[in-house]
């Protein structure tokens, strides 16, 4: 068996810890209960690497959305600091897309729920296929959904809503039997930069208004409002802050610790 | 100017039966929730008070809050007007004092780029539209956004609601750098809200004057400031401006004089005629 702390220091047990789930007794619980994976049976490599699997095994589904295989919430609340603190160190920018299906209860209403179901998996996987390599797109709720674009600043987020938005509503969605149905979407945009930093609540919270406001403006479409200190140069900004600069400065000095 | 020369002034202005020249003012910020629509809503309470007629163009609907702020709730927006379902009469709102609040749709249509049906549809509502206006105030949307740029344009002044924050003065310097170097204005006037002191407020204003002295070509006006008052959040909450709420609240006060400042601006002196000159150099250009 494989020892507690090593475990405890496998990549996987992170999210683990995240979660504030026990993982390794979990697992010797499985184990023990006599259920591995019955595909893993008569592969080289012993217990320590079957238990790997396990956890591997265990890590996804705990990530994953059921329904259309994307991450959940609980995947996406992880990333989208890690995400945010990541653009922080880099001094890039990190955008999130908050998507929503437009008049989603009346799919379920007028096709039933697997109606609904099928064009939930088949709204994500159009969503998938747009993005880059390194973009997380996840399941944050019912019928909404949140894309986060790693180094990408507002107006490229902008283009990448917008084509996301078409690829949704180009096509019919077939829902059922004979039920070929328009759907659309309404995308709220925004950004964390060096020049507007959000934490992720924060972040979170302003896509959501943008995405509310498109709501409101009629739906089928991306909405944002583009943060406009891009327009202050970086000379003009060190003006406006002198001041401030120069006053922490005078407190570091005082710091007998430096 | 004293209080007593400009009420005297109204008067006279109102006795006189003349076509009344209204002031257009757009009041902008570049950064959301610096209070601007707040400001908006007191300084229209209190120039009504003082018997001017006002009309709010809210170019900041669903995100500002003005309906929130004065408790009304716009059914239509000018989309409405241009789908032909509404004419311009039934989208406006009725606030508090007579005042008229007419909701626009900030982000669907862009009023720089109105198509000639759309234009034709304003002018013939335009006809309809009640002439006799003191004052029109443009609550425009956060951000930098063409309707942003544009409400900021047709207006006569333009004043920038600024908090100590940082980023909020690192926007409210934005939105003056780009509609001075892309739109050729240059005369600003500068509100400074949720300051703790005169002393923080003259900071803001001393900060981005002496920035802008250096790599702008405008001139920014102090014209005063908002203190942090309870009574104004308090106002927030009971959906009424604090103006008519707590007559005697600090902030009343300062949006008191600040409406004699507003009044006493003078006019722009080209002959505009009335109302509908607002929409005519939106819609004409």
């Amino acid at each position: 068996m494989m020892s507690d702390s090593k475990i405890r220091n496998s990549p996987e047990n992170h999210t683990a810890y995240a979660l504030g789930v026990n993982l390794s007794e979990a697992i010797r619980l499985i184990c023990h209960a006599g259920y591995p994976d019955p595909r893993l049976e008569g592969e080289s490599g012993g217990e320590g690497q079957l238990l790997q699997r396990v956890i591997d095994g265990l890590c996804t589904l705990s990530m994953q959305d059921g329904l259309t295989g994307l991450s959940n919430l609980r995947y996406f609340q992880i990333a989208i600091k890690q995400e945010i603190h990541r653009a922080e160190r880099d001094g890039t920018t990190c955008a999130l897309l908050m998507i929503d299906i437009d008049h989603f209860k009346s799919i379920n209403d007028t096709y039933g729920h697997p109606a609904g179901d099928a064009a939930l998996i088949i709204i994500a996987e159009r969503l998938k296929m747009g993005l880059r390599p390194g973009d997380t797109i996840s399941r944050y709720g019912g019928e909404e959904f949140a894309i986060i674009l790693p180094n990408c600043p507002l107006k490229y987020a902008l283009q990448v809503a917008e084509r996301l938005r078409l690829s949704v509503s180009e096509e019919k969605v077939s829902v059922a039997e004979q039920s070929l149905i328009s759907i659309t979407v309404s995308i709220g945009a925004a950004e964390s930069s060096v020049s507007s930093p959000l934490d992720s609540e924060g972040l979170i919270k302003l896509a959501d208004e943008y995405l509310y406001k498109a709501k409101t403006l009629g739906r089928n479409r991306s909405y944002s409002v583009a943060p406009i200190t891009s327009a202050v140069s970086e000379l003009e900004k060190s003006a406006l802050f002198n001041q401030n600069n120069q006053t922490k400065r005078k407190k570091r000095k005082k710091d007998p610790s430096l | 100017m004293s209080q007593i020369q400009s009420l005297e002034e109204g008067i006279t202005e109102d006795r006189g039966g003349a076509v009344r020249i209204p002031k257009v003012i757009a009041v902008t910020s570049g950064k959301g929730g610096v209070g601007k629509t707040n400001i908006v809503a007191n300084l229209a309470v209190s120039l009504a008070g003082r018997g001017k007629k006002v009309v709010i163009l809210d170019a900041d609907l669903g995100l500002g809050n003005l309906d929130v702020l004065f408790g009304v709730i716009p059914k239509y927006t000018l989309e409405h007007v241009f789908l032909g379902e509404k004419k311009l009469t039934e989208i406006m709102v009725q606030g508090p004092r007579g005042i008229q609040i007419l909701p626009t749709s900030s982000g669907s249509e862009d009023m720089a780029q109105l198509s000639a049906e759309h234009k034709l549809i304003l002018l013939t509502e335009l006809d309809h539209l009640e002439k006799e206006v003191d004052v029109f105030l443009i609550d425009t949307a956060a951000g930098i956004s063409s309707n942003v740029l544009y409400f900021n344009t047709v207006a006569q002044e333009i004043v920038v609601i600024v908090t100590p924050e940082p980023t909020s003065v690192s926007d409210a310097y934005a939105i003056m750098k780009v509609l001075s170097q892309r739109h050729g204005e240059k005369r600003f006037k500068l509100l400074v809200n949720m300051a703790r002191s005169t002393r923080e407020a003259m900071n803001v204003y001393r900060k981005l004057s002496l920035v802008s002295d250096q790599f702008l070509d405008i001139a920014i006006d102090y014209i005063g400031f908002v203190p942090q008052d309870d009574y104004l959040r308090m106002a927030v909450f009971e959906q009424r401006a604090v103006v008519e709420l707590y007559p005697m609240a600090k902030s009343t006060q300062v949006f008191g004089e600040l409406a004699e400042k507003v009044m006493a601006w003078p006019i722009d002196p080209v002959p505009k005629g009335n109302v509908q000159f607002l929409w005519k150099r939106m819609l004409e250009g």
